[in-house]
């Protein structure tokens, strides 16, 4: 018989087993069937869209945007989806009752849940950037050869080819491409934060997944409006101040994570800069992870 | 509420009051790297967006909705739809305004391609129309115009931009403003290392800016200068005929001294005259830089005053 007092003590292990089941659950639900998707979007906008612009350099651009733009959609759907039907889907299937019936502290079996969906979208935003980058890099260099070739052979404005040149070097694959992904990858993380923190007192996932849509909707354009509306704080008296400061208290801010349109645009994020964003991101979790526990851990199963 | 509700709220409201001021310190560092420098959309650009478009602008798809409003536009561009070409680039420079291709692709499409679209129409007699294409064209330079105004706004070193505006100024603005293309020019110089081609542009404009001929004169011969005795020499002879032309009258206007001035081959001038005297008429012609390069090409060809153009 084992001794009881070692399940009090929180077990890496025992958080490792519960996340690799819940991997292999999201795999089996064929959650990486996006990742064809992604291939789809990267190939088309890498040789449908050249036709279509007459910058080279905008080439690049255009895949980096739509890629990004598929990593994001994927990243906030999955969180939100993937994380909203974690605690349902083991009570409607019963293994919740199984699990916790062992001597499985409920904060661990959380944690195991939430890890296991996070890793599905950090392997698939990894897998979804080596794509972006090998095709990225694949098509500058097509690219820069086709520029070289018009220098070599003697054409007019070798300057402005020259220029091409130099900002198809910029455009390639860079660290600040990783830096945006993995800011995209940190706003799924928490977005998965606040969607199981939901889940533990919502009464469906239906209402998980729209309380969640909101919240990132809200925390995402939050930011900007009350910025907005600092600028103008004397004219919307205090009681307006105070509804923005309970606005701000409340909803998470996503707009910190949001890197991508400056990344593509050519802007370089330094590093230091980048571990802050990492810090707050891991806070968020962190807050909200032990916000659902307190919660959980009073549920009546 | 239970017991640990509240405490869940707690330790949200906690963690609220000690992030608000790292998010604060947060935001104004990633606004002093120039990122999160986007703005509420106005009203006009909300009604282009839709509500779900604004939206969208706001949560983290600028750059790729201004991607897909410049395909957009340039699929407008190839049904010459210039209005739309026109309200479509207004978007995707206000949506991403830290990319500077797009405000020179901007510029390209209204002052060069709707402006050659607009007085190319010219197959009705209706001289109402005529009038009112030229208007239009008038109006598309000027809107070209603005988008480089605005795009060096937020780019004032931008290398392309500068050259836009150089050639802007000469090519399409009425009088054509010399002083304020080598100005324009010269900004491109700064801009990048090997600048071969703003640096004779911008000698080549001064060349033609009242009270910069000694300025002109010396930059002029030094870019001569250095093709015939640089890394990679060239004849006398292919020496850029615009270069040679501009160099011999200023030496005349500044009086140089016969033994100090450029070995020129006039007969380069000659052909050249030869070449653009047959095709230029003063009464239609609208390149001014065309028609000072004739008015120079006969002073110092000392063309007789009875065969010469009358302007």
């Amino acid at each position: 018989m084992h001794n009881l007092a070692v399940y009090r003590h929180f077990s890496p292990a025992r958080v490792g087993v519960l996340a690799r089941n819940t991997l292999t659950q999201l795999v089996r639900m064929r959650a990486f069937y996006f990742l064809l998707i992604f291939s789809v979007i990267v190939l088309v906008s890498a040789l449908l869209i050249q036709n279509f612009t007459f910058d080279p350099a905008r080439q690049l651009k255009i895949m980096k945007d739509m890629s990004f733009f598929a990593m994001s959609m994927f990243g906030t759907i999955f969180a939100i989806v993937a994380t909203a039907n974690l605690i349902p889907k083991d009570v409607e299937d019963r293994t919740l009752y199984t699990i916790l019936a062992k001597p499985v502290p409920r904060f661990e079996y959380l944690l195991g849940k939430y890890l296991g969906a996070m890793l599905v979208i950090v392997l698939s935003m990894a897998v979804m950037m080596l794509m972006l980058c090998v095709v990225l890099y694949l098509r500058q260099q097509a690219l820069l050869t086709e520029q070289q070739a018009l220098l070599d052979a003697g054409a007019p404005h070798a300057e402005e080819i020259a220029v091409v040149i130099d900002e198809l070097k910029a455009d390639g694959p860079s660290t600040s491409l990783i830096t945006a992904a993995a800011a995209i990858c940190l706003q799924a993380m928490v977005l998965g934060a606040v969607t199981l923190f939901v889940s533990t007192f919502a009464s469906s996932g239906l209402f998980t997944v729209v309380v969640a849509f909101m919240l990132f909707f809200v925390g995402y354009i939050e930011p900007v409006v009350v910025d907005y509306w600092r600028g103008s704080m004397e004219s919307l008296g205090s009681f307006a101040n105070a509804c923005i400061h309970v606005v701000e208290l409340i909803f998470p801010n996503f707009q910190s994570f949001n890197l991508v349109d400056d990344v593509v645009s050519g802007k370089t994020l330094p590093l230091s800069l980048f571990f802050k964003i990492l810090g707050m991101g891991l806070s968020y979790v962190v807050v909200y992870l032990l916000a659902a526990y307190f919660i959980f851990a009073d549920k009546e199963l | 509420m239970t017991k640990a509700r509240w405490i869940a709220c707690a330790v949200l409201v906690a963690f609220g009051v000690i992030r608000i001021p790292i998010e604060d310190r947060l935001a104004a560092d990633l606004k002093a790297h120039q990122f999160h420098e986007m703005t509420i959309p106005d009203g006009s650009m909300r009604e282009q967006l839709g509500q779900l478009g604004a939206a969208a602008a706001l949560g983290g798809f600028r750059s790729f909705l201004a991607t897909m409003f410049e395909l957009n536009a340039i699929a407008a561009y190839r049904e010459s739809d210039y209005a739309n070409v026109e309200t479509r680039y207004q978007l995707v420079t206000q949506l991403q305004p830290s990319e500077s291709g797009y405000w020179e692709t901007a510029a390209w499409m209204m002052d060069s391609n709707a402006r050659r679209f607009y007085l190319g129409m010219d197959n009705e007699v209706d001289v109402k129309a005529q009038g009112k294409r030229g208007l239009l064209a008038q109006r598309a330079v000027e809107r070209g115009r603005r988008f480089l105004d605005d795009g060096l706004r937020y780019h004032p070193g931008d290398y392309k931009l500068q050259i836009a505006l150089g050639n802007h100024l000469v090519e399409r603005q009425r009088p054509a403003d010399f002083c304020g293309a080598a100005e324009a020019f010269a900004k491109a110089i700064e801009a990048r290392d090997d600048a071969t081609l703003p640096t004779r542009h911008h000698a080549l404009n001064l060349a033609l800016c009242p009270g910069h001929e000694r300025e002109a004169y010396v930059k002029l011969r030094a870019i001569a200068e250095r093709l015939v005795r640089g890394d990679y020499p060239i004849p006398l002879d292919q020496i850029p005929a615009s270069l040679i032309l501009h160099m011999r009258y200023l030496e005349e206007y500044l009086k140089i001294a016969e033994d100090d001035r450029f070995p020129i081959n006039l007969d380069v001038l000659r052909r050249l005259y030869a070449r653009l005297r047959p095709g230029f008429d003063p009464a239609t012609n609208t390149d001014e830089r065309h028609a000072h390069v004739l008015r120079r090409l006969e002073d110092v060809l000392a063309i007789p005053e009875g065969d010469r153009i009358r302007f």
